[in-house]
């Protein structure tokens, strides 16, 4: 009798335990969807991202997004970068400088400036590289997600992503390694504007934790819905930019 | 042959023009235009050589001042696109200063669709993946880079191949080029023969990985093959070879001196193999590190090589002009890129070293065979929106007579100003 009870209560609690889960992560996995939907106001778009660190050099650049898997940067100040682009189909990138005349496979770690690497400008959304793990809701106002790479192509190990309990826009996520346990960078979604429709982050603050808690800015602007031609997404292609 | 090829290239330009001007009407004209200047000084540590008892006279300065301008300009118009490329050089010395213009792009590409391109008039090409030798890069002429500059300006700083050719990008993601660059009087000076270029590119994005095929017909006709994969977010894998027919290295006949050495072009008609395999690896600071070997099935194996180290012995034992030219005949059949058949390669690179916004770059090229390399560690810093100073230094190591102490500029340091506006 007490045999059959204990196994009772061991099948329920496994049973519930694994739909209380599945129930968490099919509300994260809503909850990140609409994180990104703030972030990538559509499938197909455009924008201009400003990139600066401090006293130093900035950079600016266009950014055209296609289907939210390809991403196409062009560099367009300063001079010196001008005519350089990198290329992003799905989790594979290439850069193109002009006078090396040829595209360059790189990994998604290269760093574009600061603490900015290449895919933190042209990954848009987080679904396409990491899913959901668990939702914490830390107060009333806030909720994280912990998010966990897909792969081990997605630029970080895991991502600690705090969002508004009101209306999920994102607040600030935390970086950590491949392994997940160091802690890379703090970024800070700032400067909520009304951009195509709904309120969007116009403004992303990094704090690079390797290089002494460096700040780089990214100003977001120029958003247009647009359809890339798909031959820009080539490799091949990138020395006509 | 020939006028076919004459007649073909006519036809196209003629079509390409046909389309051009029914295509460009009611557009507004692009402009775009770029100048840099390149100011630089150059220092060398020499040392007399066997191959060079006289650095001096053997037209190497121990000081070098010089100015490159390079003019780079496009004009569009709808889809037809005309792009230039034009450097003016001047290396101020006490006996022959050396001013020289070239014309390294000059062509006309037009757009036919989002997926085809046609092109005719003189174009820079580049090809593969890899940062040491690129086996691939059949156009390189690296003799001519002044490699002082950055690598990507030194580059770009050559004159380009006359031809006309086109680009087919599939809706798939594959892309076809190909072109024909005639060798004529006043086109392609250093070719010999026609050259035909024929490629096809593909990714796979299952696997990520990317693959360019070649074939091209010429001097050293032969076919090529790169491809690059990225594992995980740090690590990248490339490789570039051909196997091309011909060698373009001469070998020693024999060590003896009779009436001057004996140098010919051996092994023609068979295949050699040329390849180089390559990693890079990006740590969280930043830092990338790329390590290559390479394989040059072409290079002088260690017999021969063992005859020209007689043969250099053989002229140091000799006095007055006979030496001279025995000398400059050594010289002359060794005037290559590279030499031998086994390499590697080092490169470091971290674009904001120290936190100081300084871009840094480590090189290091081993020579396997004979333990001889050369080191370089350049160093850029912006001082202001479109400006920049660097300096560049190198050194060259190895036993005597091997292939990186050949010569005599040991080492040298060069302070170096670009401006771009």
């Amino acid at each position: 009798m007490i045999n059959r009870f204990i196994l009772t209560l061991v099948t329920a609690t496994v049973f519930f335990a694994g739909s209380l889960t599945q129930t968490l992560a099919e509300n994260g996995e809503d909850l990140l969807r609409l994180v990104d939907e703030i972030r990538a106001p559509a499938k197909n778009f455009q924008f201009h991202i400003k990139v600066s660190t401090g006293s130093k050099s900035s950079l600016t650049m266009q950014v055209n997004v296609k289907d939210q898997s390809k991403g196409l940067v062009r560099y367009l100040t300063p001079k010196k970068n001008k005519g350089r682009s990198i290329l992003f189909v799905g989790r594979n990138m290439w850069v193109y400088i002009p006078g090396s005349r040829r595209p360059l496979r790189i990994s998604p770690q290269q760093q574009v400036l600061g603490g900015v690497s290449s895919a933190d400008i042209a990954r848009t959304v987080y679904s396409a590289d990491y899913k959901v793990m668990s939702v914490n809701a830390d107060s009333s106002r806030e909720k994280t997600l912990s998010l966990k790479a897909k792969s081990k192509a997605a630029a970080y190990g895991r991502i600690a992503l705090v969002v508004s309990a009101k209306d999920s826009r994102p607040l600030r996520a935390k970086f950590f390694s491949a392994n997940g346990k160091r802690l890379l960078k703090t970024a800070y979604f700032e400067g909520y504007k009304s951009v195509l429709g709904r309120q969007r982050p116009t403004k992303l603050r990094i704090v690079d934790h390797l290089a002494g808690n460096a700040i780089t800015t990214m100003h977001y602007s120029k958003y247009q819905l647009k359809d890339t031609p798909v031959s820009w997404f080539q490799p091949s292609n990138l020395q006509r930019f | 042959m020939r006028s076919f090829n004459v007649f073909l290239i006519s036809y196209g330009v003629f079509s390409f023009l046909a389309t051009v001007t029914k295509q460009v009407r009611a557009e507004e004209f692009r402009f775009d235009i770029n100048t840099e200047i390149g100011v630089y000084a150059r220092s060398y540590d020499s040392e007399k050589t066997d191959l060079f008892p006289n650095g001096k006279s053997a037209g190497l300065l121990t000081n070098q001042a010089g100015a490159d301008v390079s003019v780079t300009g496009t004009l569009g118009k709808g889809p037809l696109r005309l792009s230039g490329k034009s450097r003016f050089s001047y290396l101020p010395g006490s006996t022959s200063p050396v001013a020289e213009v070239t014309a390294d792009e000059l062509y006309a590409e037009v757009r036919f669709s989002d997926h085809l391109f046609g092109y005719f008039g003189r174009r820079s090409l580049a090809f593969g993946q890899s940062y040491g030798f690129i086996p691939v890069d059949i156009y390189n002429q690296p003799l001519k880079e002044k490699r002082l500059y950055p690598s990507d300006k030194s580059r770009n700083d050559m004159e380009g191949v006359d031809l006309i050719g086109f680009d087919f990008l599939t809706k798939n993601g594959d892309t076809f080029k190909m072109f024909y660059a005639p060798e004529f009087e006043w086109l392609n000076e250093g070719f010999t023969e026609d050259n035909w270029y024929l490629s096809y590119s593909t990714f796979f994005e299952t696997s990520g990985i990317d693959v360019t095929t070649s074939a091209f017909w010429g001097e050293r006709p032969g076919v090529g093959l790169s491809g690059s994969v990225a594992l995980g977010d740090k690590v990248v894998l490339y490789a570039d070879g051909t196997m091309r027919r011909n060698r373009e290295k001469k070998t020693l006949q024999h060590s003896k001196f009779i009436d001057g050495f004996t140098f010919a072009s051996g092994n023609d008609n068979r295949v050699f193999t040329y390849l180089t395999l390559g990693s890079g690896y990006t740590f969280d600071n930043g830092l990338s590190v790329n390590l290559e070997y390479t394989y040059d099935g072409s290079g002088y194996s260690q017999d021969e090589w063992d005859d020209i180290d007689e043969s250099i012995n053989l002229a140091s034992s000799m006095s007055g002009s006979l030496a001279s030219r025995a000398r400059g005949q050594i010289n002359t059949a060794l005037r290559h890129h590279s030499l031998r058949r086994n390499y590697a390669f080092l490169r470091m690179a971290k674009d904001d070293l120290l936190d100081l916004n300084l871009e840094s770059e480590f090189t290091l090229l081993h020579g396997l065979d004979d333990q001889s390399g050369r080191v370089g560690l350049r160093l850029e810093k912006e001082i202001t929106e479109g400006a920049s100073i660097g300096v560049f230094a190198s050194h060259r190591y190895g036993k005597e007579n091997s292939e990186f102490r050949l010569r005599p500029d040991i080492s040298s340091l060069a302070l170096y100003t670009l401006i771009r506006f």
